[in-house]
C-alpha cells in the first residue's frame, strides 16, 4: 500500500517538474543550427597583411581550454609579462582554463554530452571523439585566407592535419627535441658506471649482466639495499613495462602500444611479441636473483621517484622527462649516482630508433569550436598571435628583458637571461613558453625574419649551458659532446607516429577497446610473468598470450595499418 | 457480493486517505523538501535509459536518438567473467568490511564510554576521529610505507622478532587484500564510526548501572548485560543501512591501495566500471553495471528492513 | 578481542574484590586507548611533518614524527603564490554557510514529518528518501539534468542538490523520535499549528543534533571541489578554494595527462621541469583543511555525543 502510494506520489511530482523542465530550456535542439559551415570564406584575412601591431583590433574575449593539467597557478595571459604583451598586440582577453582533477575522457565526454564547448579547445588523446561528435568548425578556407598561419604549415603537414571528410579542424603539433638528453633509454648508474670502468654498453644481455655485477659487489647503499631494476607501474605511467620498454630492443622507434616496420608500414600490437616476452624474462630474471625492486608492482609514482632520488637504482628503462623529478632530487643529493641512459639492443639487432622522429603530429592540437560566437575574430586572433613576432615573445620572452636582437637581427640572449630561461620558476613568472598550445611556427625551423631557431632550448647557445660539471667530467670517459652521441641521431618521420594514431581512433571504437583491454591485461600479467618461478615463466606466458587472443587486436592492427599507409604518402615528399 | 463489499472497503480506505491527507496538510507542506529530492535525486535517474541504447554522449539529454539496445548490454555484462570477479571481489571486501567495521567501531566505544577520567574520554575521542578527515591518497601512502617489504617497520618489526626469515610484501599479495582493506578502513574511521554508539550509550538510564551495581555486577557483565542491549536499535539500524551499501565498497580507497600485483582481487565493481566502461567511453555497459549495483542495493535494504521489522517490529522505514 | 581476554580471565577476578577488578580494567582499557590514540594519530603528525619538510628532501622518505629540513615552502605555495586563494576562500565560506543554512531547516522539516508515526506519508516520504542513498543516475546524466535546469555556473548548484542528505535526515529523525511525544500532543491540545510545534518546539530541543548535522554539512561543503569542476570551472569567481588547491596540486603533479601523453612526449620533451614534489603540498593541504575542524571539535563533541543517535535507546 505505501510503496503504491509512493510510486503514485513520486510520478506526479515528476510529471509535474518535467512539465517544468520542458518550459525552461531545451539544450539538445541547438547543435546543428551551428554546425553548418562557418563563415563566407572571403573575410578572414583580407583586411591587411600587415603586421598585427599595425592594424587596431577590435576587442574580443575568448575563453580556451587547454585539456591537461596547469604547471603553474599562475595565469599565464593575465599575470605574465608575455601575456599582457600579447594581450596588447591581439586585443584579446583569453581565459585560460585547465584541467583540474578530472582525465581528458571524463572532461571531453562532459562538453559532448553538453555539446558547449569553450571558443578554443585543445583536443588532447580526446580528438577522435571530438571528431565524431563534429566539435569544430573547419579551418580550410581560414588557412588559406591567412597571413601568417599559412607559412607555418608545409604543404604535406597541411595534408597530414586534414580529416576523412577534407576539412582542417585542429592544428597539429609540430616536431621537438631535446637535444641536451635522449628522450628515453635504459638507464644505469653513473658509479656503476664507473666501477665497470666506463664500458659502451650495447646489448641487452650486456646491461644486465652490468646491473647483476654490481648489485653483487655492492649489495647496500647508505643502509639500504642496493636495487637492481626498478619500473614504473602506477596508472598509465605502467607504459614502460606494458610495451614502452621493449620496442627498442629490436630497433623500433615509439610509435604507441604498436610497433610499425618501416618498410612495409605494417603495425603489429606489442604486447603478445617475442621482444616483450625477452623484457618480461628480464624483470623475471632480476626478480628470481632477488636484486629486483620488491616494490616495483605496487609503488605509485612519488615512491618510484623517491627511489630515483635516492640513488639506490642500478638501473631501470623510461622516458627522461618522465623522471626529472627523481632526477633533480638525485643530482641534488648525490650526483655521483646519477643515471645515464644507453641504446640498447637484443643481440643481432643492427640498428635502434630511440631517439625516434622528428614528426609532425596532426593527430591533436588546438581548434575553434562550433559554439564560438565569432569564429571569423578567432581565427583572426590566432593568425595574429602565429607571426613571427608574437611566436618569438612565447618562447623567448619579451624584447629587452628577457633577450635583444643581434647586429645581424638574430635572437640573442646574456648569461643572465639564459639563467632565467634555466629556472622554471623565472619563466612561469614571465610567461615564457608557458604557452605550448600556441606554437604555431616550428620549434626547430629558423624564424624567416631573425633566423634564430625558434625554440630557445634547441640552438647551440643552450646546449653549451645546459651541464653541470660532473656531467661534462663524466662525458670525457666517453670522449663524447652530449648525452645523446651514443645514440642514433633522430631523423625526419617517414609514417604518422603510431601514439598519433591511436589518438585519432574515436574511444568507443571497438578495435580502439579491444587494444585498450589488452593493455589492462597485460598489467595483470606483467606482474604474474615478473614474479613466477623461471620453469614456470613459458607457461604464464601462454596463458596470457591466450586472454590476448581472446581479443579483436589484429583489427586494431588492420586500422592502424591502414591509417599509417594511407597518410605515408604525405611524409614522404 | 463479497466483492462488491471488498470494493467498498477499498473506497472506502481510499476515502479516508484523501480525508486523512488533507487533515494533515500541514505535515503534507513540511514535506515538500522531498520535492527537491526528486528533482535532484530522482529525475537524473532517466539516465538509466542509457544502459537499454547505444549510448552516444553528443545525443545529450536525447537517449531516444540512439539505437534501443534492449537488454544487450546486461546480456553483455553477464556474460563477462571480468563482470563477475569485480563482484566477488566487491562482494567479499563488502562483508569483511562491515564485519570489521562493526566490531572494532562498538569496541572502541565500549572502551570509550568505560573511561572514568573526563579529560581522558574526551582526548581519545577528539584523536580517535582525525584520521577521518585525512584523504585516503594521503592515508594509502602510508599503509604503503608501513607494509613495504622494503625497510617497511612492520616488516623489521617481524624479522627482528624472528617470526619471519624474509620479508613479506604485503601489499602485493593477491590474498591478503580484501583484509588490508578492510583494516585500513577500521584504522582509519572506527573513531568517527563510535561516536554514533557512544551517542547512544550516554543515553542508557543511569539507573540501570546503578541497580547492577547493588546486585555486585562487574565492568565486563555490565557491558554485557547493559550497555550492549541497550544499544541494540542503533547497531541494527547501522547494520541494515550499511548492507544496503554491500556493493559500494568505497571506490577511492580500493583505488589507491590496488596495484598491478593485486588486481585480480582489488577490482571490484566499482573499480571495473570506471577501468572499462567511463575510461572507454562504454557508457551504455557503464551504466547496465550502476543499474544492476543500484537494484543489488534496494533488493538488499528492503529485504533487510523486513527481516530488522520482523525480529522486533521495527524497521527503518 | 580484548573483552574476550578480559572475560577469559574472570573466573579468577571473581575472587577479587570489585574494586581489584576495576583498577585491572581500567589500566587495560587505558593503555588500551593509548595504543588507539598512537595508531590514529600517528597518519596525522607523520602528515605535519611531512608538510613541513623541504619538498626535494622528502622525496628520500623516511620522515616520521618531525620534519627533517624544516621548510614553509609547501605553505607558501599553496597560499601565497596564487592571488585569488583568499577570493575562492570567501566562496567556500559562503557556500559552507549559506548551504549549512538551507540544509538544516529542510533536512529537519522531513525528518519531523518522518519521525510521525501518525502522518499517513510517513513511509513513502522515508522510502523516497532513504533511497537517494543506493540510486544515481550516472555523472553524465546528472550533469545534463543540471545543466538543463540552468545551474551552469550558478552559485545555487552548489547548495541546492547537496541540501538534504538521506543520512543526515535519518539522524535528525532518530533525534526527534527519542524527544518526549507528549511535548508535541500537548502542544497541539493547546491549538499549536504543526510549523509552530516543528520551528518553536522541536527546533530549540534539538540543538545537540543541529550542532552535529550542521557541522557536517558544513565540512563536507568546505571540502567539495568536485561540482566546481563539472559545473563552474569556467567562470573564475566561482571557483573553490578546494578547487584552488586541487589546481595546485595538480600542477606540481603535472607531467603529461596520461598514456597517449607520455608517447607523444618522447617527441615534445623540451618543456621543462624542476616542480616541487606533490608529496609535501598534498601533505599541507591535509593539515589546511583538517586544522580547522580539529580546533572547532573540541567545542562541539558535547553535542555530538548527544546528536548523533540513531535508533531509540533500550530501557
Amino acid at each position: 500500500m505505501t510503496m503504491r502510494k509512493s510510486i503514485a506520489i513520486l510520478i506526479a511530482l515528476m510529471m509535474v517538474l518535467a512539465a517544468l523542465a520542458g518550459c525552461s530550456s531545451n539544450p539538445t535542439t541547438t547543435p546543428d543550427a551551428t554546425k553548418a559551415p562557418a563563415a563566407d570564406p572571403a573575410e578572414p584575412g583580407t583586411d591587411d597583411p600587415a603586421e598585427p601591431a599595425a592594424v587596431e583590433r577590435d576587442p574580443a574575449t575568448f575563453s580556451l581550454l587547454y585539456m591537461s593539467a596547469a604547471t603553474t597557478t599562475v595565469d599565464p595571459w593575465a599575470d605574465t609579462p608575455v601575456g599582457q604583451y600579447l594581450e596588447s598586440k591581439t586585443n584579446v582577453k583569453l581565459e585560460i582554463e585547465y584541467l583540474v582533477g578530472s582525465d581528458v575522457r571524463q572532461k571531453a565526454s562532459l562538453l559532448i554530452a553538453g555539446n558547449e564547448y569553450p571558443d578554443i579547445l585543445h583536443t588532447a588523446d580526446a580528438s577522435g571523439d571530438f571528431y565524431a561528435a563534429g566539435a569544430f568548425i573547419p579551418l580550410n578556407d581560414y588557412i588559406e585566407n591567412s597571413t601568417n598561419i599559412k607559412n607555418c604549415y608545409t604543404n604535406s603537414q597541411i595534408k597530414q592535419m586534414t580529416q576523412d571528410d577534407g576539412n582542417i579542424y585542429w592544428f597539429g603539433a609540430h616536431a621537438s627535441e631535446n637535444a641536451a638528453y635522449p628522450t628515453a633509454g635504459y638507464y644505469l648508474n653513473m658509479d656503476l658506471l664507473a666501477q665497470a670502468d666506463y664500458p659502451e654498453v650495447k646489448t641487452f644481455d650486456q646491461w644486465q649482466q652490468l646491473i647483476i655485477d654490481y648489485v653483487a659487489a655492492n649489495p647496500t647503499f647508505n643502509g639500504q639495499s642496493t636495487i637492481g631494476v626498478s619500473e614504473p607501474t602506477e596508472a598509465w605511467r605502467a607504459s614502460a613495462v606494458q610495451y614502452g620498454g621493449s620496442r627498442f630492443l629490436v630497433g623500433f622507434q615509439n610509435d604507441g602500444l604498436t610497433v610499425v616496420d618501416p618498410e612495409t608500414l605494417e603495425a603489429k600490437i606489442i604486447m603478445d611479441q617475442d621482444f616483450q616476452k625477452e623484457f618480461c624474462k628480464m624483470l623475471n630474471t632480476m626478480w628470481n636473483l632477488g636484486i629486483a625492486d620488491p616494490e616495483m608492482f605496487m609503488q605509485t609514482d612519488e615512491q618510484y621517484q623517491a627511489k630515483i632520488g635516492s640513488g639506490r637504482i642500478a638501473g631501470l628503462y623510461d622516458q627522461r622527462s618522465m623522471i626529472s623529478v627523481g632526477l633533480d632530487a638525485l643530482e641534488a643529493n648525490d650526483p655521483s649516482r646519477m643515471l645515464v641512459a644507453f641504446p640498447v639492443v637484443l643481440e643481432g639487432v643492427t640498428t635502434e630508433r630511440y631517439r625516434g622522429p622528428r614528426a609532425f603530429a596532426g593527430g591533436s592540437g588546438i581548434g575553434i569550436t562550433i559554439t564560438c560566437k565569432n569564429p571569423d575574430r578567432a581565427f583572426q586572433f590566432l593568425d595574429d598571435i602565429a607571426s613571427e613576432e608574437l611566436q618569438t615573445v612565447l618562447r623567448w620572452g619579451v624584447e629587452g628583458t628577457d633577450f635583444s636582437y643581434g647586429e645581424d637581427g638574430s635572437l640573442v640572449k646574456t648569461e643572465e637571461q639564459w639563467a632565467n630561461y634555466n629556472n622554471i620558476e623565472y619563466k612561469q613568472q614571465s610567461g615564457i613558453e608557458q604557452m605550448g598550445w600556441f606554437y604555431f611556427w616550428p620549434g626547430l625551423m629558423p624564424f624567416t625574419g631573425s633566423g634564430t631557431i625558434a625554440s630557445p632550448s634547441n640552438t647551440p647557445e643552450f646546449v653549451a649551458l645546459a651541464y653541470e660539471d660532473y656531467e661534462k667530467e663524466f662525458l670525457t670517459h666517453y670522449n663524447a659532446e652530449t648525452f645523446c652521441d651514443w645514440f642514433n641521431p633522430s631523423y625526419d618521420a617517414m609514417y604518422e607516429p603510431g601514439w598519433s594514431i591511436r589518438q585519432r581512433i574515436d574511444t568507443a571504437d571497438p578495435r580502439k577497446i579491444a587494444g585498450e583491454t589488452a593493455l589492462e591485461i597485460t598489467l595483470e600479467y606483467v606482474p604474474k610473468l615478473a614474479q613466477c618461478k623461471t620453469e614456470d615463466f613459458d607457461k604464464v606466458w601462454d596463458e596470457f598470450t591466450g586472454k590476448l587472443a581472446d581479443l579483436p587486436l589484429r583489427e586494431y592492427e588492420e586500422l592502424a595499418t591502414q591509417m599509417i599507409k594511407d597518410g605515408a604518402s604525405l611524409y614522404q615528399n | 457480493m463479497s466483492v462488491q463489499s471488498g470494493a467498498l472497503a477499498i473506497a472506502k480506505k481510499e476515502h479516508n486517505f484523501w480525508r486523512q491527507l488533507w487533515r494533515q496538510r500541514q505535515l503534507v507542506v513540511l514535506s515538500l523538501p522531498v520535492l527537491m529530492v526528486i528533482v535532484f535525486s530522482y529525475v537524473p535517474l532517466w539516465g538509466w535509459l542509457v544502459a537499454f541504447f547505444d549510448y552516444k554522449p553528443t545525443s545529450g539529454m536525447n537517449v531516444f536518438k540512439n539505437d534501443f539496445a534492449g537488454f544487450k548490454y546486461f546480456i553483455e555484462l553477464f556474460n563477462d567473467s571480468y563482470f563477475w570477479r569485480g563482484l566477488k571481489n566487491s562482494l567479499g571486501i563488502g562483508v569483511l568490511k562491515i564485519i570489521f567495521s562493526y566490531v572494532f567501531s562498538l569496541m572502541l566505544a565500549v572502551m570509550i564510554n568505560e573511561v572514568r577520567i573526563n579529560w581522558f574520554k574526551r582526548t581519545v575521542q577528539t584523536i580517535s576521529y582525525l584520521p577521518h578527515f585525512v584523504s585516503w591518497v594521503v592515508a594509502a601512502n602510508l599503509v604503503f610505507v608501513t607494509l613495504s617489504p622494503d625497510s617497511g617497520i612492520v616488516n623489521e618489526l617481524l624479522l627482528k622478532l624472528g617470526i619471519i626469515d624474509s620479508p613479506i610484501s604485503f601489499m602485493g599479495k593477491p590474498n591478503l587484500f580484501w583484509l588490508i582493506v578492510a583494516l585500513t578502513e577500521v584504522w582509519k574511521n572506527s573513531g568517527y564510526s563510535a561516536i554514533v554508539y557512544l551517542s547512544a550509550m550516554t543515553s542508557i538510564d543511569p539507573s540501570l548501572y546503578e541497580s547492577a551495581d547493588i546486585d555486585g555486577a562487574g565492568r565486563i557483565s555490565k557491558i554485557f548485560n547493559i550497555t550492549l542491549p541497550s544499544i541494540i536499535p542503533t547497531i541494527k539500524i547501522l547494520l541494515v543501512l550499511s548492507i544496503g551499501r554491500l556493493l559500494s565498497v568505497g571506490f577511492e580507497q580500493v583505488y589507491v591501495l590496488k596495484s598491478p600485483s593485486t588486481t585480480e582481487t582489488a577490482t571490484t565493481l566499482e573499480v571495473y566500471i570506471y577501468d572499462f566502461a567511463l575510461k572507454y567511453a562504454q557508457y551504455s555497459k557503464g551504466s547496465a553495471m550502476s543499474i544492476f549495483n543500484s537494484l543489488v542495493s534496494i533488493v538488499l535494504i528492503v529485504g533487510c528492513n523486513l527481516l530488522a521489522r520482523r525480529m522486533d517490529g521495527e524497521g527503518i522505514m | 578481542m580484548t573483552a574476550k581476554l578480559v572475560s577469559k580471565d574472570k573466573p579468577k577476578l571473581g575472587l577479587l574484590s570489585t574494586k581489584t577488578e576495576n583498577i585491572i580494567f581500567d589500566t587495560i582499557n587505558t593503555i588500551l586507548l593509548i595504543l588507539v590514540c598512537v595508531v590514529t594519530l600517528y597518519p596525522f603528525l607523520n602528515t605535519v611533518a611531512i608538510s613541513f619538510n623541504d619538498s626535494t628532501d622528502a622525496v628520500y622518505g623516511g620522515i616520521y614524527l618531525w620534519p627533517r629540513v624544516f621548510s614553509t615552502k609547501s605553505y607558501e605555495t599553496i597560499l601565497f603564490k596564487s592571488s585569488d586563494i583568499p577570493y575562492s576562500a570567501m566562496i567556500s565560506a559562503l557556500r559552507a554557510i549559506s548551504g549549512t543554512l538551507l540544509s538544516i531547516p529542510l533536512s529537519m522539516m522531513l525528518a519531523f514529518v518522518m519521525s510521525r508515526k501518525d502522518f499517513v506519508l510517513k513511509s513513502a516520504v522515508t522510502k523516497i528518501v532513504l533511497f537517494t542513498m543506493y540510486v544515481s543516475g550516472g555523472l553524465i546524466p546528472t550533469f545534463l539534468t543540471y545543466r538543463a535546469y540552468g545551474l551552469m555556473n550558478n552559485f545555487l548548484v552548489y547548495i541546492l542538490p547537496t541540501a538534504i542528505s538521506a543520512f543526515n535526515v535519518l539522524v535528525m529523525r532518530s533525534f526527534i523520535e527519542g524527544l518526549p511525544y507528549e511535548l508535541i500532543e500537548s502542544a497541539k491540545i493547546d491549538g499549536a499549528s504543526e510549523y509552530r510545534i516543528l520551528f518553536q518546539i522541536i527546533f530549540p530541543l534539538s540543538m545537540p543534533v543541529i550542532a552535529t548535522i550542521g557541522l557536517f554539512v558544513c565540512v563536507s561543503q568546505w571540502n567539495q571541489w568536485f561540482d566546481t569542476m563539472l559545473y563552474c570551472s569556467s567562470k573564475k569567481g566561482l571557483v573553490t578554494l578546494q578547487y584552488k588547491l586541487k589546481q595546485i596540486l595538480d600542477s606540481a603533479n603535472s607531467m603529461t595527462g596520461d598514456a597517449v601523453a607520455a608517447d607523444a612526449a618522447a617527441s615534445s620533451a623540451s618543456e621543462g621541469s624542476g616542480r616541487v614534489t606533490t608529496q609535501t603540498i598534498r601533505a599541507a593541504m591535509t593539515v589546511i583543511s583538517v586544522v580547522p575542524i580539529a580546533c572547532v571539535y573540541p567545542f562541539l563533541q558535547k553535542y555530538f555525543v548527544k546528536g548523533m543517535t540513531l535508533g531509540a535507546v533500550k530501557g
